[in-house]
């Protein structure tokens, strides 16, 4: 039994009695972060924090001309070398899959084969027994302190150089977009320093087929908290889409400049979403915007050495300190940190262009609890997000599979959920709703996709259509469950992209001359379709002008 | 040479004052060169002959600066005042800073020590003698700041590090029956009376001239902290109470009677010249009960102490603590906050790194056993981890903390807890009440007092071991031929409690009357914490805007205090809208106050809304106009518009204030660039900026400490919580 399906933990001593092979097959019918594939195109940022030291690490992918360019990032001291480093594209993957949120699939036990004891038992377990996992099989998840590594070539401008950036680049043929000054300015008022990320866009690898620049970290001590988030502006098309993750010590963050609200969970979803559940999520998303505009998401709050149920292992020690947890020093007033009492939080913002004008400044925030299979004595899931001694709070959803089988029992006990019947033990894919960021919105009707009423949303679940039906005006036909017999462990989905791909930057993509002239490439990264997102921390800058720098790479494409 | 600039400050500020009215307004930038010529760079020249001292003491002689006899021939109460303070022991004669300035001259080179000399050894520095052996013979080595000095000064600025300039007048001597020669007399001598002469002294850095390679650090400055206060009447953290505009002169020499017939004497008083201050340790070396006894004077009641809060760990906190719910079990935290009430610079003040001010917290059961303490051992050991100081302290380039004035070793800060002048701090403290208490032990008593020590006990160990030395002992020699007192280090320090409270918790201890101000000041403090823990301001001061709309005694000033904190709290939050609501609130009640406008213009800076944030800016600048941060922040708001000629100005006005302000010289010389000046004046400005911002590895140095040291990971975070030490 992996950690990740700890959810099964609880359930799994009484299942035991009741029903073992289901018990051990229970595990794998998690969907897989939903987030993690709905956004794994988009925007990541993790954060670590504890005392005044930050460590911000991010993930961009690049969308544009396939030509090279730099990404240009504002930081409140110059510097030294071995303060920025690349990590693997494996630790943001980790990290996104263990907070996004999860389908899961209960199937009722057999009534006749639980007691009400098992029930009680059920009912009572909060699901907040961590599940310590071993290492995964040492990863290889290693830092690199190079500055000449993978795709870039990173360069720290000295604090003179910071103070004529635009003559800095424009030296190094870089052009910086019209209209840019506005944004730019500030940051060198205020003192801002500067590093470049220059990026060889042959070396950029290709993630699930779009262009996805290695993660990159850097850290700094400031008293301030916030995410700059201004100068992706610079280039927004339209939408943005941006994940935090923040990982602090004890503690949960919220957003104090912008309104905060935990995403709707715990809820029951139709079969028939399992194949849409990206699309399911996103409207479960908007819908929350909608009635909480400009408002800034929570969808995971949870001690980042367990979790339950996992799509992931926990975050594991020298995962902690790939993200930072090796800079930071001594541990404060609260000497003796151990890398399980980091609190994993994972808030999602999603702005047009004119929707978010200041930089994110994060609170802490108290702990909460919610999105687990833990029953009040009445047998009722709890609902949302309500304060709790520890945080363990997530976005999940379930699709429940009601006992069709023969009740002949006198006494059947029902709504006991567990692992599929046995012979029956593990599903073919749910199919992951992957590219959340991009997938078809506004296609999808939400109170026919859900069971459950969502009250703060005024949602209402729509009575169930007859199969094949769907849940929206232009829902697919929704695949057949197809029980996949003596097949064991955990079913990741394997998302299909969506088309649209999106200019997904911590920076701001500042073209070749003009973009315009030029022909888009879609090869690999793909042009977006859409509205997409740009989040921008840095600015991603086009080289300068080609007329003045030989296209070294021009007889090879 | 003093530190000067191309072009006299006056004419930037009414450059400022000219853009501000007639500018343009927009957020057009301005490039190059305008029809009307922009003001030059405003730059510290290069050193002084007497580099890295800033003194400029003009061919003065050090054995005629050195005579204080002959002053005290004719001035017997200035004398006897001047022989007790500490301007009397400046130099090498006294322990504590041979110490200091020895290390500096065997580990860095005898020049680097210049920057001492300039200010405790003028005779020394004037005659070479800082580039030679100092001998203990050498009468100029004993004559600390003289009459001659102080007395001799024709000019000061604001630079620090001694930057005054000794006239070349010679002193007249007045004769008797001669009433030309006594105004001659006068007129000689007459001292400049200025903060300025004050801060010549009491501001001080440290640079690649005082042997710190790379770095430039600030060192003691007493000048600034008066200079943006509520005493010099530009105050911008705060709406304070009605207070009387004070200077150094004010504070530190009151008029006294005149015993001893001083002819100086006015309606029987001179004005003193003890230099009272919290030298506490000095006095009592010197055997001087009066100084002690006035220094203690002076010391008591300068701050203020509360038990603000009490919280039982994962419950609901309690404002304040008195009365407080506690049960045995459970785990408290404790919020204590120390407000600076009447001293006109930071607490404690000069040098900051040595200083050693504490908090005691004392914990014990209603039948007074003692079930925990914080600070209890400061006083015996001076390395009570659990004691919160007031102090500042700095590494060196293995990112160990200097605790001993190896000034030549700092690289980097790690933290100041100095209190600035009416401002507040909160200090956390963590006690496990014993669970096996019995019922009738409660209510706790809680204490907690400040004391105060004049230096740290490492520094004195150092000090006092100097004076075993042979060297230590020909300068005690020395000091009995000239009939001067010899200066025992090794003798125990006076230490002064400051400051005391007490609270009752739990059992049925009862809660103390409404005290709006105590809220208010542990809102005040808690603004002090990192960005995501500012919240906890909140309810304190909600608590007090209803506690001063109840108290008959507390007027629009009192409320606007705290509407203004809460308008501060929204702004840090970047909730502008809500910080603007509250300081429109506040400002209905104390319109035009320099403080809102200032809060006003952080609020909307903290969302870069710079023009609104520059027109708040402008009038706090123009209400509070010393406030060398507010011409900061006014000159980054305009650059960040665009608004060059006028961000110049703005920045030249706070340079005027603080000459090496990185901020104010970063935008000088950005606003020069695109005002289209010449490029070598563009890139001295620029130099001066990369010489004087912050020095890059300070971060990893502080990393360093804090991973090799528990006070540095504990005292880094600006609220941080000290673990009382249960009793035994």
């Amino acid at each position: 039994v992996t950690g990740a399906r700890l959810g099964a933990a609880a359930l799994a001593a009484a299942a035991t009695i009741a029903a073992p092979a289901a018990a051990a097959a229970f595990c794998g019918f998690y969907v897989s972060g939903a987030g993690a594939d709905l956004f794994n195109n988009a925007t990541q940022v993790v954060l670590m924090r504890q005392g005044d030291r930050t460590v911000l690490s991010m993930q961009n992918n690049y969308q544009g001309p396939p030509e090279d360019f730099a990404m240009v990032v504002p930081v409140p001291v110059v510097l030294q070398k071995d303060n920025v480093k690349t990590l693997p594209h494996e630790i943001f993957a980790r990290v996104d899959k263990l907070s996004a949120p999860r389908l899961v699939e209960y199937w009722e036990q057999d009534p006749c084969t639980v007691n009400r004891y098992d029930r009680e038992e059920v009912a009572r377990s909060p699901a907040v027994g961590a599940v310590q996992e071993s290492a995964p099989g040492g990863s290889g998840v290693t830092i690199e302190a190079q500055f000449k590594v993978g795709e870039y070539d990173v360069v720290i401008l000295s604090a003179r150089d910071s103070t004529g950036l635009d003559r800095w680049l424009r030296d190094h043929q870089y052009k910086i977009p019209e209209g840019a000054e506005p944004y730019l300015e500030p940051y060198v008022q205020g003192g801002s320093k500067f590093f470049v990320a220059k990026v060889d866009i042959e070396k950029v690898k290709k993630v699930d087929g779009r262009l996805t620049l290695s993660p990159i970290r850097f850290h700094y001590d400031s008293k301030e908290f916030n995410l700059p988030i201004r100068l992706g502006m610079m280039n927004s098309a339209g939408t943005q889409d941006l994940i935090v993750h923040i990982l602090a010590p004890g503690q949960r963050y919220e957003v104090a400049n912008y309104p905060s609200v935990t995403i709707p969970t715990n809820l029951d979803i139709r079969e028939e979403a399992r194949a849409r559940f990206g699309e399911l999520y996103a409207a479960l998303f908007d819908r929350t915007l909608e009635k909480n505009p400009r408002a800034v998401v929570t969808e995971y709050a949870w001690d980042a050495s367990s979790c339950d149920p996992c799509p992931e292992p926990p975050l594991q020690p020298h995962e902690l300190a790939t993200l930072g947890a090796d800079v930071l020093g001594g541990a404060g007033q609260r000497p003796g940190y151990g890398p399980t009492q980091f609190v994993l939080t994972r808030l999602h913002a999603r702005y047009s262009k004119d929707g978010a004008d200041e930089d994110l400044i994060f609170k802490a925030a108290p702990p909460i609890a919610g999105g687990r299979e833990w029953r009040g004595p009445s047998g009722a899931l709890e609902e949302g997000a309500s304060p709790a001694p520890m945080n363990n709070f997530q976005g999940r959803y379930a699709i429940r599979h009601e006992w069709t089988g023969p009740i002949e029992c006198k006494d059947p006990v029902r709504g006991v959920w567990g692992g599929p019947p046995a012979g029956q033990t593990i599903a073919e894919g749910p199919v992951a709703a992957t590219d959340l960021a991009f997938v078809p919105r506004g296609k999808i009707a939400l109170a026919r996709m859900v069971r459950s009423n969502i009250p703060e949303l005024g949602v209402t679940a729509a009575p169930a259509r007859p199969a094949g039906q769907g849940g929206g005006p232009a829902a697919p036909a929704v695949p057949p469950y197809k029980p996949k017999k003596e097949k064991k462990g955990c079913a990741a989905g394997g998302g299909a992209g969506a088309g649209g791909q999106a200019l997904v930057a911590l920076g701001v993509l500042l073209g070749l001359g003009s973009l315009r002239r030029r022909p888009r490439r879609r090869a690999g990264g793909g042009a977006g379709a859409g509205g997409q997102a740009l989040v921008a921390l840095g600015v991603l800058l086009g080289l300068g002008s080609l007329r003045r720098r030989p296209r070294r790479r021009a007889g090879r494409r | 040479m003093t530190a000067r600039w191309l072009l006299p400050g006056g004419l930037a500020a009414a450059a400022l004052a000219a853009g501000l009215t007639c500018g343009p307004g927009g957020s057009s930038r301005e490039r190059g060169p305008a029809a009307e010529a922009p003001p030059r760079a405003l730059l510290p020249e290069p050193g002084p002959p007497q580099a890295p001292a800033r003194s400029v003491l003009a061919g003065a002689d050090g054995t005629t600066l050195a005579d204080v006899d002959t002053c005290g021939g004719c001035h017997p109460d200035v004398y006897a005042q001047q022989q007790a303070s500490s301007h009397a022991y400046s130099s090498f004669s006294n322990p504590i800073y041979r110490v200091a300035v020895d290390k500096v001259r065997e580990e860095a080179g005898l020049q680097p020590s210049r920057m001492c000399g300039g200010c405790h050894d003028i005779a020394l520095l004037a005659d070479g003698i800082m580039d030679a052996e100092v001998t203990p013979e050498d009468l100029r080595g004993h004559a600390g700041v003289t009459c001659r000095v102080c007395h001799g000064i024709e000019e000061a600025t604001r630079d620090g590090n001694g930057s005054y300039t000794l006239s070349r007048r010679p002193v007249v001597f007045p004769r008797d029956g001669d009433p030309a020669s006594l105004e001659a007399h006068r007129a000689s001598v007459k001292p400049l009376r200025s903060a300025e002469m004050c801060g010549s002294c009491h501001r001080s850095f440290l640079d690649d001239g005082t042997g710190n390679r790379g770095v430039f650090l600030t060192g003691q400055d007493d000048l600034t902290g008066w200079l943006g206060s509520a005493y010099n009447h530009s105050g911008l953290g705060r709406i304070d109470d009605v207070i009387e505009k004070q200077d150094c002169i004010a504070c530190h020499m009151p008029r006294e009677p005149a015993r001893l017939g001083d002819p100086a004497a006015e309606n029987g008083t001179i004005t003193s010249h003890r230099f009272t201050g919290g030298h506490t340790w000095l006095a009592a070396m010197l055997g001087d009960e009066e100084q002690l006894a006035r220094q203690r004077d002076i010391l008591r009641g300068a701050l203020s102490i509360d038990l603000a809060g009490a919280q039982v760990v994962g419950g609901a906190r309690h404002l304040p603590a008195a009365g407080a719910p506690v049960a045995p079990g459970d785990e408290i935290l404790l919020d204590v906050v120390v407000r600076n009430q009447r001293v006109g610079h930071r607490f404690p003040a000069g040098v900051l790194d040595a200083q050693d001010a504490w908090i005691e917290v004392d914990v014990r059961t209603a039948r007074g056993r003692r079930i925990a303490a914080a600070g209890a051992a400061q006083a015996e050991t001076g390395e009570d981890r659990s004691a919160h100081l007031f102090r500042s302290l700095v590494v060196g380039e293995d990112g160990r903390l200097r605790f001993e004035r190896e000034t030549h070793a700092f690289r980097g800060p790690v933290f100041n807890h100095t209190i600035a002048p009416r401002d507040a701090v909160a200090v956390r403290y963590r006690v496990q009440v014993p669970a096996s208490l019995p019922a009738d032990a409660l209510p706790l008593e809680v204490t907690a007092r400040v004391l105060h020590r004049s230096r740290n006990l490492r520094l004195q160990r150092a000090a006092c071991e100097a004076t075993r030395t042979e060297r230590g002992a020909r300068f005690a020699a020395r000091a009995r031929e000239l009939d001067d007192p010899v200066l025992d280090a090794c003798a125990p320090q006076p230490i002064t409690a400051l400051a005391e409270t007490s609270a009752r918790l739990g059992g049925d201890a009862a809660p103390p009357p409404p005290d709006w101000r105590g809220r208010y000041e542990h809102g005040m403090a808690l603004l002090h914490g990192l960005q995501e823990h500012l919240e906890d301001a909140r309810t304190p001061l909600l608590l007090a805007l209803e506690q001063v709309a109840a108290d008959p005694a507390a007027g629009p000033r009192e409320r606007a205090a705290v509407l203004h904190q809460l308008g501060r709290l929204e702004g840090l939050q970047g909730r502008t809208e809500q910080a603007v609501a509250w300081l429109d609130q506040a400002e209905a009640l104390m319109p035009g106050h320099p403080a809102i406008a200032y809060a006003r213009g952080r609020a909307h800076a903290r969302v870069w809304r710079w023009r609104e944030a520059a027109a708040a800016f402008e009038i706090a600048t123009r209400k509070a106009p010393q406030n060398a941060a507010g011409w900061a922040d006014l000159a980054m708001a305009l650059g960040s518009t665009g608004r060059e000629r006028e961000a110049l100005a703005a920045a030249q006005r706070g340079l005027e204030l603080a000459p090496r302000h990185a901020d104010c010289l970063r935008v000088q010389a950005l606003a020069l660039r695109a005002l289209g000046r010449p490029d070598a004046e563009v890139e001295a400005a620029l130099d001066a900026y990369e010489q004087h911002r912050p020095p890059d590895r300070a971060t990893e140095l502080r990393i360093t400490c804090a991973a090799q040291d528990p006070l540095c990971a504990l005292e880094r975070e600006p609220i941080h919580v000290h673990a009382m030490i249960p009793a035994r």
